[in-house]
């Protein structure tokens, strides 16, 4: 009897362990590769370059879809900073889904909105598109009004309304850099491969923003939002890096993303779930695997989207929980792909990796904590070994936090103050001290929720110091 | 005690353990180094690239005879980036002065050095600013580059500095060869490529090599469909009339319907339709109807009666296109509409009702 619970210690021991090296590796070796990537991305993409689209032909009209429920403190600002983009030809959508509040009286008041009785073609699901209006003081900014669907409804809604080629779409919470979409879309015009994009995003709180632009970027000042600053840099800094030198790139964020319409259209816009963003990008992949098509899912780091992030446990709960579901229903729906060499790295690296790592990752993490704490108590465990472990389990956690912070300053410079620098590199380095093992709990319970919907947002009014502003209930 | 301790020796998995946190605490003290390091080291000599550049830019105006001669590297640096930022917005004589300063300064020779170097993010770095220099004594330089360099993304640069700077047929021939072998850049590279060359061969009085490379382009059979439809295309918008007839010709030649559209719209662009514009009307295919009826109006009176058709075709683009398009036709045009706003058709209805309300007249 104590053998076999000898064996079953040693095996569930292993297994964490494994899985432990696995994790940690992979993310060491995504920074490495990412920081290769970066810097050969930095030497491409100049200055030059982008005065070249500016200049002449030699740029592609884009769409800019804003899905809009219910956001009356933001949707104002945030169409204000998408008019500043520099971008030779572009419209805003901005989708009004059905908003119960103000959304769309403060959008008339902003840019004096006047009916326009265009014909539509609508060739995407979506809940019937009620009124359409165009600025009077913008010709290039559209306000759609559908009845309420979601945001995948939305979106579909603003993709049949739009006229150009390219479509982006972008979060009515978010801001945008004015040379982002410029960034964005420029892989489009240099390789032909090229079928959809997606920035970096960045945390807004504690940011300085005046006139719908980012004017002063500093660290978040509550300790949840600066851990979360520190995530997003290492999320998309090397993580989507890393998966675009894979060619598996498999979320392109809902928050700003550009693609190619043809194609969208093509795989019949986006999916009604919560994970939409996810969705598109995985059914995109598909599709050109099943047709045959060359194309590439390309990360550009540059173009810098800014959004504003949880600052209360709830609703970073809710967040996270959303977005696990999403991940969870985006693969079962797409399980057909798993290890399927038909669909190249995609089918065999990118998605069994998502579903063992990211899917199922909260489970084994969480089983791992408390088959740790159980043991232990047991005296199961050597308490030398558990401790040493777990100084290892923690500088090899703040090394890869770190070295993300590092990655972005290296090459981007976005915080200039070392005091903001070194206070996201602290606040990286507490995320293996509780706030992950936090989220991984969440994480799993949204496991066996995956068929639930949204829920309620909670937004900041965009404005000077949104980091000192006080939350608006929505 | 049982668990990895019973598989792996004890003292061994110690051993390992506290080696690897020396690592970690190792490598954790050169990441924070490197952080502070860069941020009061890397960050300062940048701002001081900025500050030599404002400086430049700012003295940068008549007499450039006062310009202090670079010294440094980066004073190189910073005067390569305000020479190309002048000359990329100056008029064509303060382009010429510049150009001389960046000559009389050796700015090119130290990009030349650089785009000889080993690092290919140097290169490229070098290759993009002797672009922007546009001088026509970088050709040879160039050419030889072009036909030396290995790296596609070092390359794709090269092609743009010549096509800045071509100045005959030849120049012409090498950027297309580029092209062909650059992988998988966009039509939109292509166009911009080729309009830079129609450009540059304009100032040097050789627009009539583009038109013959358009001819030699339709005798090739090897040459692919896509990059042609570039060319033609790269012509419609650098506005070269020359290239008309071959337009022409090429869309008479074609059976495939992309590049129907692309003579089109270059057509359409140097308002040369005159002759196709109704067999265009006529076409099987919606999108060459959708195109030839935006350009519509410049078919005159004779055209009118084929848009106003076009407000009933079967196809959304088409009906769209139209309407506005009658909107161009001035009076006529509008009072066709009104007519179609009271008619039977309820697409063409809907469609007339928007072009008359949300089209300004002649717009």
């Amino acid at each position: 009897m104590l053998d076999a619970i000898g064996i079953f210690v040693v095996a569930f021991q292993l297994f964490i362990f494994g899985y432990f090296i696995i994790l940690n590796g992979t993310y060491t070796i995504f920074t490495f590769v990412a920081m290769r990537r970066i810097r050969a991305h930095s030497a491409t993409a100049s200055l030059k370059s982008l005065q070249d689209i500016t200049s002449g032909a030699y740029h592609k009209p884009v769409s800019i879809i804003v899905p809009a429920f219910n956001e009356v403190h933001t949707i104002v600002a945030s169409a204000r900073s998408l008019l500043l983009l520099q971008y030779p030809e572009f419209e805003i959508i901005i989708v009004d889904d059905g908003s119960t509040d103000d959304t769309f009286e403060e959008l008339r008041r902003a840019f004096q909105l006047a009916p326009l009785k265009k014909p539509l073609r609508t060739v995407l699901t979506h809940t019937p598109i009620t009124d359409l209006y165009m600025s009077v003081r913008h010709a290039n900014l559209f306000v759609v009004r559908k009845t309420n669907g979601g945001k995948a409804d939305a979106l579909n809604a603003g993709i049949d309304a739009s006229h150009y080629p390219l479509f982006c779409c972008v979060d009515a919470d978010s801001l945008l850099e004015p040379d982002a979409l410029l960034r964005a879309a420029k892989p489009f015009v240099d390789d032909r491969e090229v079928i959809a994009s997606g920035g970096l995003v960045r945390v807004l709180n504690g940011c300085v923003v005046r006139d719908g632009m980012v004017e002063e970027i500093r660290a978040p000042k509550k300790g949840i939002e600066c851990i979360q600053a520190a995530e997003y840099t290492r999320g998309f800094l090397s993580g989507r890096m890393a998966w675009n030198a894979f060619s598996s790139l498999l979320i392109i964020s809902g928050a700003f993303g550009v693609f190619r319409k043809d194609l969208v259209l093509a795989v019949g816009g986006y999916y009604p779930t919560v994970g939409e963003d996810m969705d598109l990008v995985v059914r995109l992949h598909r599709y050109c695997c099943e047709n045959n098509l060359r194309y590439k899912v390309v990360f550009v780091p540059e173009p810098v989207c800014w959004t504003q992030v949880p600052s209360d446990l709830r609703s970073l709960l809710r967040q996270r929980s959303r977005w696990h579901r999403g991940l969870v229903d985006t693969l079962w729906r797409n399980r057909t792909m798993f290890g399927n060499p038909r669909y190249g790295t995609v089918g065999l690296f990118g998605l069994p990796y998502f579903a063992l790592v990211e899917m199922l990752g909260p489970a084994i993490e969480f089983v791992g904590y408390l088959g740790f704490v159980i043991l232990f108590l047991l005296n199961w465990v050597d308490p030398e070994f558990a401790l040493l472990f777990l100084v290892v389990a923690v500088l090899w956690g703040i090394w890869i936090n770190v070295a993300g912070v590092m990655l972005d300053n290296l090459v981007f410079r976005r915080y200039r103050d070392l005091r903001d620098v070194l206070k996201l590199s602290l606040y990286g380095s507490l995320e293996f001290l509780g706030y992950r093992q936090l989220l991984a709990a969440e994480r799993l319970i949204s496991t066996f929720q995956w068929r639930s919907g949204w829920g309620q947002a909670r937004r900041q009014k965009i404005e000077s110091e949104v980091g000192e502003k006080r939350e608006a209930e929505t | 005690m049982i668990g990895i301790a019973q598989i792996i020796n004890p003292a061994l998995l110690r051993i390992i353990l506290l080696r690897v946190i020396e690592v970690m605490a190792a490598f954790l003290v050169v990441l924070f180094a490197i952080l502070v390091v860069q941020k009061l080291a890397i960050e300062r000599r940048e701002r001081h690239l900025k500050r030599l550049r404002l400086d430049y830019l700012r003295r940068l105006t008549p007499p450039y005879s006062v310009l202090p001669p670079p010294h440094t590297d980066i004073e190189f640096e910073a005067m390569g980036v305000a020479l190309a930022d002048r000359i990329r917005t100056g008029t064509s004589h303060e382009r010429r002065e510049l150009q001389q300063i960046v000559r009389r300064f050796a700015v090119d020779t130290f990009y030349e050095r650089r785009a000889r170097g080993r690092s290919w993010t140097r290169r490229i770095g070098a290759m993009e600013a002797l672009a922007s220099f546009a001088l026509p004594e970088s050709r040879p330089f160039v050419i030889a580059r072009l036909q030396r360099e290995k790296d596609q993304r070092v390359l794709s640069k090269a092609v743009v500095a010549l096509s800045l700077v071509a100045g005959a047929l030849a120049d012409l021939e090498l950027v297309t060869d580029m092209l062909l072998t650059l992988g998988s850049v966009s039509s939109k590279f292509n166009e911009f490529v080729y309009t830079n060359c129609i450009r540059s061969l304009r100032a040097a009085d050789h627009e009539g090599d583009y038109v013959q490379a358009l001819k030699s382009a339709k005798a090739d059979e090897g040459m692919p469909w896509p990059l042609k439809r570039d060319m033609i295309e790269a012509a419609g918008k650098a506005g070269l009339a020359a290239a008309r007839g071959i337009i022409a010709s090429f869309y008479r030649y074609s059976g495939d319907a992309l590049m129907r559209v692309t003579c089109l719209r270059a057509l359409g662009n140097l308002e040369g339709l005159g002759q196709i514009m109704n067999e265009a009307l006529m076409d099987d295919d919606w999108r060459v109807r959708a195109v030839a009826v935006r350009y519509g109006f410049q078919g005159g009176a004779d055209a009118m009666p084929l848009v106003k058709r076009a407000l009933r075709d079967e196809n959304y683009y088409v009906r769209l296109n139209a309407g506005v398009t009658m909107m161009k036709f001035g009076a006529n045009g509008f009072q066709a509409l009104c007519e179609e706003a009271e008619g039977p058709d309820p697409f063409a209805r809907e469609i007339a009702y928007y072009a008359m309300n949300a089209v300004p007249a002649d717009a």
